[in-house]
């Protein structure tokens, strides 16, 4: 029963690959219903295997006491009150509570990646999660193919079953990242078919970022690459291959290498030659200039005057329009000069932060970025692990970050969003434990 | 936290969450889940002839819960781009249904300006259909309320200018445009508007109007509203240039018909060939074109 339980919440795992074409929004909604409705069974078999079992019941108790101490969960507590209030004075109260049922979201959409990451802090175990994080190599793998196909198909920007080729980049992230770790198991129990097997993941998701041609997370993998190496630098213990000097100075002149690639590609953007390389064209064509860049520029200006007391009231700067509530303060903030650049209807700014700002106010920005400054904290301090895992983790976190400056999240990026929260809050509580 | 209370919070959380989450997956997952895919099946049926399906089938729309702002505009915008696509006599029982299924719930959530410029396309569309003029009065009701919500957003501006147009007030659609076009002349569509406008207005304005409508079309190509409306008013165009014997306009509207109309592009390209030879509008026009 308890092995049931747990292995219904890592087939969480497997909600990306969820999808029904005889609804409205094949790509979205389907996924919403495959995640929730194992969520839903899983609290379901936690409560029977509470009943039944003595030992349950003490090992939750006490990891509930560490979770409730944990500055992630602590965070994420602020963040969910934030979003209760902003709902509670949102623009359209019910719109904030209930979400666009195509989009999943709302307080009571959201809702659930705080279910998931509570049960995945209080249930998952280093087994479960290698396991989760296996599942997510693998349905990595077949989103890739699915991908490939769509491509040889003749798909400009395939999407795989994401519904959107940003959201399929930024999934591929967490790809890579569980690869990551399951590298480092690979060489700890020097299985080698493991240890390429995940390599192979690894690339093929950075081909498969680059085939999507999202320049928010293609600049992600550049800075979580970035931090990765820098931490690897100066990394106090053993690095990945051989010792610890030459490990150091190999990072250090990948890092090298990586800003002298960005400063050509940046110098050169305009030569032909990067219109044959797929996601670095779409890349060149960016600039202060680009049609993207200029409406998502607007957008979060859209987002400061929605905030701003002297045009709306101090309300609503600390507490936000609501979730959701975004294209009421666009519709209400319209510039024309947007229509220029993009003509669709926003219901995000395309940049998290602002999104955060303007949908949850001070408040909810706030408690955001106190989440992410726990995480980093979180990390640094989680000392027994190899610095490899650790390295992952920085990489992970900086590229997700800096994708959200340009994008905005769906159903499966918040589930790797949360799952990766869980993650590290179990691992901080493990390390406390032991 | 101490383990009396840990262990008080473990059993709260793990009895009471069960339920929460029981109530909120079957009432805001599964419900708009299986209401959204009655309603896409529904449609399906409809559209291969069975209307009833979809009229008959109270469920998808009541209550008036569940992704129903999403259904319904899901709804109208099917149907209208049904009708745009073939030609109808009148509104079928679908679109009416379908429009005061939305009006119904943009009544009760009037906080979407998409919503409100959706219902009245949909009106004018009823207007042009039925030949009732009241649902024109609907529409400028909606247009005025879009409007009103998103000032300043171009789609409503550009469909409102064209319902003015449609209504008998070609001067005051024409003068929203050329306004528009004033405050950021970048936009192509505002260029295709104002143009198509000036054309309704009348031979006297067929020099500006086709200056923009070029203006519009050569940057992209732009077929909006439809390409059966711009080439219905380049053949205006045609065999009122044709009749002026105006070599260098009717060069311009011959080369942008045979675009327009591929069938036509043999005959359109002999008489550019022969305004650029002889600097005259060739005596035989093309059967159809300027007679």
């Amino acid at each position: 029963m308890k092995a049931s339980l747990k292995l219904m919440l890592v087939s969480v795992a497997l909600t990306p690959l969820a999808f029904y074409l005889g609804v409205l929004v094949p790509y979205v909604t389907p996924k919403n219903l495959f995640l929730r409705g194992l969520l839903f069974l899983t609290s379901l078999l936690c409560a029977v295997v509470y009943v039944r079992e003595q030992s349950f019941r003490e090992s939750f108790a006490k990891r509930l006491s560490h979770l409730a101490e944990s500055p992630i969960a602590r965070c994420l507590g602020v963040f969910l009150l934030a979003l209760v209030a902003s709902t509670i004075f949102a623009h359209v109260p019910s719109l904030a509570f209930f979400g666009e049922p195509t989009n999943g979201e709302g307080l009571l959409g959201l809702m659930w990646y705080f279910v998931l990451f509570f049960f995945a802090a209080m249930l998952f175990e280093r087994r479960e999660w290698t396991l989760f994080f296996r599942t997510t190599v693998a349905t990595g793998a077949i989103l890739f193919l699915i991908e490939v196909v769509q491509s040889l198909l003749g798909a400009v920007r395939p999407d795989a079953l994401a519904g959107n080729p940003i959201y399929l980049a930024g999934y591929f992230l967490f790809v890579i990242f569980a690869a990551l770790m399951l590298s480092i198991e690979a060489k700890e129990k020097n299985n080698t078919a493991l240890l390429w097997l995940s390599r192979l993941s690894v690339a093929l998701s950075l081909i498969g970022i680059f085939i999507t041609k999202t320049r928010g997370v293609m600049l992600g993998v550049f800075a979580g690459a970035l931090v990765a190496l820098a931490y690897a630098a100066l990394a106090e213990k053993q690095f990945l291959f051989g010792g610890r000097v030459l490990a150091r100075k190999a990072a250090l002149v990948a890092a090298g290498l990586l800003i002298v690639f960005a400063g050509l590609f940046f110098v050169t953007r305009h030569a032909p030659l990067w219109s044959h390389v797929p996601g670095l064209d779409r890349l060149a064509q960016s600039g202060a200039g680009a049609e993207g860049i200029k409406s998502r520029l607007i957008n979060v200006r859209i987002a400061l005057h929605a905030v701003d007391p002297a045009r709306t009231n101090a309300k609503t700067l600390v507490l936000g329009w609501g979730w959701d509530n975004y294209v009421f303060a666009w519709q209400r903030f319209y510039e024309p000069s947007l229509y220029f650049y993009d003509s669709a209807i926003f219901d995000r700014t395309h940049n998290t932060l602002a999104d955060m700002l303007v949908m949850t106010g001070l408040l909810g920005l706030l408690a955001y970025l106190a989440l992410w400054f726990c995480f980093y904290r979180e990390v640094f301090r989680l000392r027994s692990l190899p610095p490899a895992a650790i390295a992952a983790m920085l990489f992970w976190a900086t590229a997700f970050f800096v994708e959200d400056l340009f994008i905005f999240n769906t159903t499966i990026t918040f589930m790797t969003l949360f799952s990766m929260f869980a993650f590290i809050t179990f691992l901080s509580m493990d390390s406390h434990e032991h | 936290m101490s383990t009396k209370t840990a262990a008080a919070c473990s059993a709260f959380a793990v009895f009471a969450l069960p339920i929460f989450l029981g109530i909120a997956f079957f009432a805001w997952t599964f419900g708009p889940f299986v209401r959204m895919s009655r309603f896409y099946s529904d449609y399906v049926a409809s559209m291969n002839g069975n209307p009833e399906a979809l009229l008959a089938d109270a469920s998808v729309f009541s209550p008036d819960r569940f992704a129903e702002g999403q259904i319904r505009f899901t709804y109208v915008d099917l149907l209208l781009g049904q009708y745009r696509a073939a030609a109808a006599t009148g509104p079928s029982p679908l679109l009416l249904d379908a429009v005061q299924k939305f009006q119904a719930y943009a009544d009760e959530h009037p906080f979407r300006y998409n919503y409100f410029l959706e219902l009245a396309k949909a009106y004018d569309e009823e207007a042009e259909l039925s030949k009732d003029q009241s649902f024109f009065a609907k529409a400028e009701t909606a247009y005025k309320h879009a409007l009103e919500i998103a000032p300043g957003r171009q789609d409503t501006l550009y469909a409102y200018a064209t319902h003015l147009s449609n209504t008998g007030r070609e001067e005051a659609a024409a003068a929203l445009m050329r306004k528009l076009f004033m405050e950021d002349s970048r936009l192509d569509e505002t260029s295709y508007y104002l143009g198509f406008l000036l054309a309704r207005e009348g031979e006297p304005h067929y020099d500006e109007a086709l200056r923009y409508l070029e203006n519009s079309l050569a940057h992209t190509g732009n077929m909006s509203p439809s390409r059966a409306v711009t080439r219905s008013v380049y053949e205006v165009f045609f065999a009122y240039y044709y009749r002026q014997k105006d070599p260098a306009h009717l060069r311009t509207v011959a080369e942008r018909l045979s675009l327009l109309e591929p069938e036509q592009e043999k005959n359109l390209g002999a008489i550019v060939l022969y305004i650029d030879a002889h600097h005259a509008v060739p005596p035989v026009a093309i059967a159809g074109l300027g007679d």
